[in-house]
């Protein structure tokens, strides 16, 4: 019997988060990114004369000695890319129409994008958010670092509020170098905040993608007869008709996602619109490609 | 047939009850509660009602209905009038006491007219078998006429039972007691046998101004018996609020303060203080005062002014109700005691009598006394002035001095002389009686008093054990009396000194006055006297005895007992009330045995005079402001005290108790009624009004329709509770 891993709800169907993002990322070749530098790890790379402004520590002081020559050892970076996940944990993304929410599609995206970037030989790490950040991985490259970012993703939703705003400040304050930022969320909070979060972002010079998570009922208003529909987050309850406001309803969202998208693009982000619906592999091609496109 | 008291809750209760009948008629959609992730970007529809034309919940609604009918019926305040037939049965008499309050407060205008209406009123109720008795009371009470007295007398004669009852009814001017007086009653009511026929009540109708003052703490502790029902009746004056004045006692300041107190529900704040004299007159101009409703405030007063004849009272000027506005004060009746003295003038000297003399006056201060000198520095004497009624000599006195001390005595002075030397005493001669020997005595090592008559005048206040030692007084100098043997009675010695020789010996002359001789002098050379604790007593006991008149004055109330013999210290005493005129000790005596039985009478001089039974002791009622003025003459010469009594300020206390007030004081609204007897109620509408609260107020219907509706509320919520259940959780 074959599985038709190109349909979602098969691939959710797996409990083990690791085994799932295995298949997924099954078939993708690693060493698509290159380390934009040197760094100083534990591997040899070569010596370059001292210059002012370098930290004196480096200095190889045998060579010195022999030479009567400052000289610096550099090292090469112990990988290619560090790369860090942002992922909302907000109680919004508990919303999900079919057999699973938009927060367990959330984590597998997350879950195959730390696996494909893990073995590709990336520093990978992972934040949780909601209004405030709620757990941190470091990004690191390292046996077990894919295991506890696994455990990590397990964490519930659990959160009230969103506020990208906050848990980007903190990621910024965090990521002293250079590296990929992944944003994984329904961005649902007002545009305001999702722009400054982009922007402070990009203002550390990271490389920005971002993955809007969004049910197929929340982007049609797929429900029959009137409803009092009570916010996930807030509590507020409203009592409408569907049938009398869908067309209204799907203007404002799109327009949302509209100003969404140009909000990215503004910050030279990737915007990837990811309906749970949609095959997880194909979503994941799109980015790999796109990042190809990008690193020539 | 049943009433209502507030009709307009009833319809208003009509129209709530409609209420759930709309409610269970319409009935909105149901909707299913569905959490989402993006409420904001929906818009709100309006739910869909449906208008049908069956009613859902039948149980439930009606249930609704009724509860709601039933609380609203309540605040309506259902009553049913009774129609009591008033048969002539002797099984159904009753048995009426009526309680006048005839205290201060009652003196008020319009307060009498209205009892007497009263009276009339309750009289003109009356069946022939019902037993009436009428009672006033104050701060004890009076019969008017007894239950005895109307059974005795026939029908046709109890007009003029009643007419006498009316005019025996004058308010005093004491204070109410007003719950000692009605739990009496009710108890002499309850306990007497056949007074009320089987089916008869028992009543004691209460008529009095209920005011602040009304002492009825007492209903707290007493028990009002049940067979009895208390009917209270409250009168007010044509005019409301009053203010009074009292006196406050200001010995510090000696200043003539006033407080003047102001009932809560009078209409006027600005009054004035008008003082007047002995004669009536006005003195000086008025003192405006501004004191609010319910408020007290102290004034003190401008004494006379030089020229102006002397104040003795102040009025309350601009009060409706004068009976506790005019206080008279206490006025300053005398001046400082003088004391002359022959001998060293110099205040100073520590060596001389007169330094401790002067020391020891000048520590009286309950009596200024100042002392005088006889002797001028440059020796030139001068005679004993006219008031001074003793005489001191220390040393030594000129010809022309003796001869004055001398006459001074003859008129009933009293003269103290310190020997302390011959030639001293050689100047002496003429004040003292013949063939009196003196000479210095030979003292070895210290002499002491040795014998002491404490029956005599000048040391009896030594007599107490505690104060009877005097072997701490040692003397190093004294002089021998060689007192005549042939004139024996001439002289009395009070004491002796340890070897026998005279030390104070007391001369009486026949016109009355006294000498008394001191063998030794108190100064440091002479003896340690001065320095003894029994010197400054002595000293004071011979001020006394040459001044013995005393006067003094004491602030009392109106109702408050007096005990003249303790006042004043003797059984010979004059008791003046403010009116003018007097009573004596005899005359008391006399009219206790005209009195017989009764324990207390009123007099014509309006003392009530009580006798205690097994102590004898006499006191009089202080039933009357004003000044009253006690004296006696005792051994020690006359006494004056003046008494100002003024109306209790409970009585001034004016505003009405709530009707509530029996209530509170734990009397069962079963048993009291209350019956508001202002003017306007003479309404007939208000008078209607005021007798179905009444009956309402009895019957308490309103209880039971209230209990009702919140039991049908109960099951309301249990009905409700069960249909909450079958219906489906998601369900708003």
């Amino acid at each position: 019997m074959s599985i038709d891993y190109m349909n979602p709800n098969v691939v959710m169907s797996i409990k083990s988060l690791e085994m799932r993002a295995k298949l997924i990322v099954d078939g993708f070749r690693t060493g698509l990114n290159k380390s934009p530098r040197h760094g100083f790890s534990v591997e040899f790379s070569e010596y370059r004369p001292y210059a002012q402004g370098d930290d004196p520590r480096f200095i190889d002081w045998k060579l010195y000695a022999r030479t009567d020559r400052s000289y610096i050892r550099l090292f090469e970076d112990e990988t290619n890319l560090r790369c860090y996940i942002l992922m909302d944990i907000s109680r919004s993304m508990t919303f999900g129409s079919g057999d699973f929410n938009k927060h367990d599609y959330a984590r597998t995206v997350a879950a195959s994008l730390a696996w494909l970037l893990n073995r590709q030989g990336d520093a990978v790490g992972l934040t949780l958010f909601d209004e405030h950040v709620r757990s941190i991985v470091p990004a690191r490259y390292r046996p077990g670092q894919l295991r506890r970012i696994f455990v990590t993703l397990e964490e519930p939703a659990s959160g009230k509020d969103t506020n990208p705003v906050i848990a980007m400040e903190d990621v910024a304050q965090r990521l002293r170098k250079r590296g990929l930022v992944i944003l994984i969320s329904d961005m649902l909070a007002p545009i305001q905040q999702i722009g400054d979060g982009l922007r402070l972002l990009r203002g550390c010079l990271h490389d920005l993608v971002v993955f809007q998570i969004l049910d197929p009922a929340e982007k049609t208003l797929t429900f029959d007869g009137p409803r009092l529909f009570e916010d996930l987050e807030s509590g507020k309850q409203i009592y409408s008709d569907p049938e009398t406001i869908r067309s209204d309803y799907i203007k404002r969202l799109d327009a949302h996602n509209t100003a969404v998208q140009a909000e990215c693009e503004a910050v030279g982000a990737a915007y990837r619109q990811l309906i749970t619906n949609e095959p997880l592999e194909l979503a994941l091609a799109e980015f790999l490609q796109a990042r190809r496109q990008r690193s020539h | 047939m049943f009433e209502l008291l507030a009709p307009y809750f009833a319809v208003a209760g009509g129209l709530l009850a409609g209420v759930p009948i709309v409610l269970h008629m319409f009935r909105r959609t149901p909707a299913l509660k569905m959490p989402f992730s993006v409420v904001r970007f929906l818009s709100p529809t309006l739910p869909k009602t449906t208008k049908r034309s069956t009613v859902e919940h039948w149980p439930l609604m009606l249930l609704r209905i009724l509860a709601v009918a039933l609380i609203a019926l309540a605040f309506a305040r259902p009553f049913q009038r009774i129609t009591i037939a008033k048969e002539a049965e002797s099984g159904s008499a009753d048995r009426i006491a009526l309680l006048l309050d005839s205290s201060a407060s009652m003196r008020r205008d319009g307060i009498r007219e209205a009892v007497i209406a009263e009276i009339q009123k309750v009289v003109a109720d009356l069946r022939d078998e019902d037993t009436l008795s009428i009672a006033s009371f104050s701060q004890s009470s009076r019969i008017l006429l007894s239950a005895a007295e109307w059974r005795q007398t026939e029908q046709s004669d109890r007009a003029a039972l009643i007419e006498r009852a009316c005019t025996g009814y004058e308010p005093d001017w004491l204070s109410t007691n007003t719950a000692v007086a009605m739990l009496e009653t009710a108890d002499e009511v309850a306990r007497e046998e056949g007074a009320a026929g089987p089916d008869g009540e028992r009543r004691v109708i209460l008529v009095t101004d209920f005011q602040q003052g009304s002492k009825l703490d007492e209903l707290r502790s007493g028990t009002w018996p049940d067979s009895v029902k208390l009917d209270l009746r409250i009168v007010s004056p044509t005019t409301g609020g009053n203010a009074g004045i009292s006196l406050v006692e200001d010995d510090r300041t000696g200043l003539l303060r006033v407080r003047v107190s102001n009932s809560g529900d009078a209409a006027m704040t600005k009054y004035s203080l008008q003082t007047y004299d002995a004669t009536g007159k006005h003195v000086g101009v008025p003192m405006s005062v501004d004191v609010s409703g319910g408020q007290r405030r102290t004034f003190t007063l401008a004494g006379s002014m030089d020229g102006q004849s002397k104040i003795v009272g102040v009025e309350l000027v601009g009060d409706p109700h004068p009976f506790d506005n005019v206080l008279d004060l206490p006025v300053d009746e005398k001046g400082a005691l003088r004391v002359a003295h022959a001998g060293s003038t110099d205040a100073n000297d520590a060596d001389s009598m007169r330094y401790y003399l002067q020391r020891v006056l000048d520590g009286n201060e309950s009596e200024p006394v100042e002392l005088v000198d006889l002797l001028g520095g440059d020796g030139i004497a001068t005679p004993v002035p006219k008031d001074v009624r003793l005489a001191i000599v220390t040393d030594s006195i000129p010809e022309g001095l003796a001869k004055s001390l001398s006459e001074f005595v003859d008129q009933g002075g009293m003269l103290l002389i310190a020997i302390k030397s011959e030639e001293m005493a050689a100047s002496l001669k003429t004040l003292l009686p013949e063939n009196t020997g003196i000479a210095e005595a030979r003292v070895n090592d210290y002499a002491m008093f040795g014998q002491i008559d404490f029956s005599g005048s000048l040391l009896t206040v030594f007599s107490d054990a505690r104060f009877a030692d005097f072997s701490g007084i040692r003397f190093w100098h004294y002089r021998t009396l060689g007192l005549d043997d042939k004139q024996p009675n001439a002289s009395r010695v009070l004491a002796r000194f340890d070897t026998g020789d005279p030390a104070i010996v007391e001369f009486a002359r026949p016109a009355g006055g006294r000498i008394f001789i001191l063998a030794a002098g108190w100064h440091p050379s002479d003896s340690q006297w001065a320095l003894s604790t029994r010197f400054p007593p002595m000293i004071h006991r011979l001020v006394q005895l040459a001044n013995p008149r005393q006067t003094g004055h004491q602030l009392l109330e109106v109702g408050e007992r007096i005990d003249p013999q303790q006042l004043v210290g003797t059984d010979q005493w004059t008791v003046s009330p403010p009116e003018g005129t007097t009573l004596t000790a005899g005359e008391l005596a006399a009219r206790e045995a005209l009195s017989g039985e009764s324990k207390a009478s009123t007099l014509a001089d309006n003392a009530v005079v009580t006798e205690e039974v097994k102590t004898a002791a006499k006191t009089i009622l202080l039933n009357e402001p004003g000044r009253w003025v006690v004296t006696g003459d005792s051994g020690d010469g006359p006494k004056t005290l003046s008494l100002f009594v003024s109306v209790a300020a409970s009585e001034s206390r004016t505003e009405p108790l709530p009707a509530g007030q029996l209530q509170a004081m734990g009397m069962s609204s079963g048993v009291a009624t209350v019956k508001n007897l202002a003017a306007n109620s003479a309404d007939p509408a208000t008078a209607a009004q005021l007798d179905a609260s009444e009956l309402e107020s009895q019957q308490k219907f309103w209880r039971w329709l209230l209990l009702a509706g919140l039991g049908i509320l109960a099951l309301e919520a249990v009905v409700s509770f069960q249909l909450e259940r079958r219906q489906p959780s998601d369900l708003v």
